[in-house]
C-alpha cells in the first residue's frame, strides 16, 4: 500500500525528490502543472504518496507526479 | 578554473481563468487559441492515465511551455500578454474585461522558476506588471532554487 511522503504546505524538500526516485526540479515542476489545473496555488497544500499520487488537502486525488515528468 | 554561474534550469508562465460560472468556449474564441486544459464547475475532466477529477470551478489555462524557449520569465509572460493585447484585435482586452466582470471569472497566472543552487529568482519587468494589472490577472509566483 503506498505510503504518504509529503501532506505540508510549501515546495517538498529534496529528501521527497530523492525518496520518488526524480531530481527536485522534476518533483517541483510536477507538482507546479498539478495545481495550476485544478485552481491551486504554489502555497495550497498537497498531500503526496510514493507511488507519485498527488491529493489535494481533503485527499481527493488530482494527479500523478511520474506522468507530468 | 572558474567556478560555472548558477543555470536557471527551468521557468515557464501560465494564463488562467476560473468561476463558476466560466464557459470555455467563450474564453477559447476570445484568446483564439486552444487551452491546455480547460472544463466547467461539476464537469469531469481525463489527466494523464485517465485519471478523472471533478471540477470544483470552471477553469481555463493556456501556458508558455512549449511556445516560449528561453530562461528569461518576461518572455513567457510577454507571450501570454500578447493573447490579450490590443494588436490581437483592437478590442479583445476590452471583451475580455467585460466577460471577467460580467461572468465573475478571476484571471491569475502561475509563474514556475527553478534555479540552481544561489541563482537570483526572476526579475519581472515593470511594463509587464502594469499590462497584467490592467486585465487584470495576478501574478501567482512559484519560485525556488536547488
Amino acid at each position: 500500500m503506498p505510503q504518504k511522503v509529503w501532506s505540508s504546505p510549501g515546495n517538498p524538500p529534496r529528501a521527497i525528490a530523492t525518496r520518488l526516485g526524480i531530481t527536485r526540479e522534476q518533483l517541483r515542476y510536477a507538482i507546479h502543472r498539478i495545481k495550476e489545473e485544478v485552481k491551486l496555488g504554489p502555497r495550497d497544500r498537497v498531500k503526496i504518496w510514493d507511488d507519485g499520487s498527488v491529493a489535494n488537502e481533503d485527499e481527493g486525488p488530482i494527479g500523478n507526479i511520474y506522468d507530468e515528468i | 578554473m572558474t567556478k560555472s554561474e548558477p543555470r536557471n534550469v527551468a521557468t515557464y508562465a501560465s494564463l488562467r481563468f476560473s468561476g463558476d460560472r466560466l464557459e470555455p468556449d467563450r474564453i477559447t474564441a476570445l484568446i483564439g487559441i486552444a487551452p491546455r486544459v480547460a472544463y466547467r464547475k461539476g464537469e469531469v475532466f481525463k489527466r494523464s492515465r485517465g485519471q478523472e477529477i471533478r471540477g470544483r470551478t470552471g477553469l481555463w489555462l493556456v501556458s508558455s511551455e512549449d511556445r516560449v524557449e528561453s530562461d528569461d520569465l518576461n518572455d513567457h509572460l510577454d507571450y501570454l500578454l500578447s493573447l490579450v493585447s490590443p494588436q490581437r484585435g483592437q478590442d479583445r482586452l476590452a471583451k475580455l474585461q467585460s466577460l471577467l466582470r460580467k461572468d465573475g471569472l478571476e484571471a491569475d497566472i502561475p509563474c514556475f522558476w527553478h534555479g540552481s543552487h544561489g541563482a537570483r529568482p526572476p526579475s519581472i519587468r515593470e511594463d509587464v506588471r502594469e499590462r497584467l494589472a490592467q486585465i487584470p490577472a495576478r501574478l501567482d509566483e512559484d519560485f525556488d532554487t536547488d
